[in-house]
């Protein structure tokens, strides 16, 4: 299983993090305006992980987890820092990474993590 | 934001029929929270966890009136104890009504109403009352009273408890053979009470409120420093 990157610092997320938590639901409407609703799949988490002023280093090992991500498609396991708690299997979300360098040591990227296989 | 029922039917020659679907309102409640700390946002995710899209709670509108029917106190959602009479006298320059309430027994009496709130939740009970005598009220909310006496001349008083949770009265007592005119009689969750919100059928309790979206999005700026945002929706059947 591969291994979420960390920074130099040893952190592997930085501020603003973004999380979001689905659980679809499918709901029957009936003609008096009531409805009927159940869940139809478990919760799904989702993170959104953006990078700023990182090192040509970091950088780098973030573009070669993503590279061998989305080559192997291979899960990883993923600690979220707000609560301590791991989740596994995740995988990224779309086929793409951004990557925006601004200069020596000051390169941005984002990730979408998203728990669970296809 | 109330969204009301239409049942549309449209013919095959383009003619469209429109009429109420019956149903009661659906009430919308897009709420935004800034600055929650850990322990906050937790209880939050959890709670969502828990209820999901498809399970209702209760929810006490915190900017709404919760007493039902605060424009008339002869409506049987008032609790009276016996010898407590009710009669509405007029109303004020803004037309809310205004109500003279006797207690025409030997010993204390009330009148309240029933609100089903969370433990925890802060509840501020409010209204005007004068008295042409020197007759005493007390006024009590979430567990807290407060003793008013009647002036000359209408004035706000007000008395703010903690609800220990579930349904509690929110009541006005009055000693053995008081009377006293009261009006803008307010419930709602703030510590202090503010402009007065004359309600009817609904009160601001509603017993059956759930998420309207399948998630809920938590952005995390800081240490123990959080945002998110959640819609809730109701059928006012309370």
């Amino acid at each position: 299983m591969l291994e979420f990157p960390r920074l130099k610092t040893g952190v592997t997320v930085q501020y603003p993090l973004e999380y979001t938590a689905e659980s679809p639901v499918r709901a029957f409407t009936f003609l008096d305006g009531s409805q009927q609703r159940f869940v139809r799949k478990r919760i799904r988490r989702r993170w959104i992980v953006k990078f700023d002023q990182l090192d040509d280093g970091e950088a780098a090992r973030l573009e070669e987890f993503a590279r061998r991500h989305f080559q192997t498609l291979e899960p990883f396991q993923f600690v979220d820092p707000r609560t301590g708690v791991a989740y596994s299997p995740c995988r990224l979300e779309g086929g793409e990474q951004q990557i925006q360098a601004r200069g020596t040591g000051r390169t941005g990227a984002a990730l979408v993590i998203v728990e669970g296989g296809e | 934001m109330i969204r009301h029922g239409l049942i549309r039917a449209e013919a095959p020659g383009g003619a469209v029929w429109l009429s109420p679907s019956g149903a009661q309102p659906v009430r919308r409640w897009q709420i935004r929270f800034h600055d929650l700390t850990d322990a906050e946002i937790e209880a939050l995710l959890q709670f969502h966890e828990a209820c999901g899209g498809w399970k209702t709670f209760r929810f006490a509108d915190p900017m709404a009136n919760l007493l039902r029917w605060s424009e008339d106190l002869t409506m049987p959602v008032w609790g009276r104890s016996a010898g407590i009479t009710v009669t509405r006298t007029g109303q004020d320059a803004d037309g809310a009504s205004e109500f003279l309430i006797v207690n025409t027994s030997a010993g204390v009496g009330y009148i309240w109403q029933d609100l089903d709130l969370a433990p925890g939740a802060i509840c501020c009970f409010s209204c005007e009352l004068w008295s042409a005598g020197i007759d005493q009220a007390v006024l009590h909310a979430a567990g807290e009273r407060k003793v008013v006496a009647g002036a000359g001349a209408w004035k706000l008083e007000h008395v703010t408890g903690v609800s220990p949770g579930g349904p509690q009265p929110v009541q006005i007592e009055i000693g053995a053979g008081g009377s006293l005119f009261v009006r803008r009689l307010m419930a709602e969750l703030q510590l202090a009470p503010s402009s007065y919100k004359p309600s009817f059928e609904d009160g601001g309790v509603y017993a059956s409120t759930r998420f309207a979206l399948d998630g809920i999005r938590v952005v995390t700026t800081g240490p123990d420093r959080h945002s998110a945002e959640i819609l809730l929706e109701t059928v006012a059947e309370n």
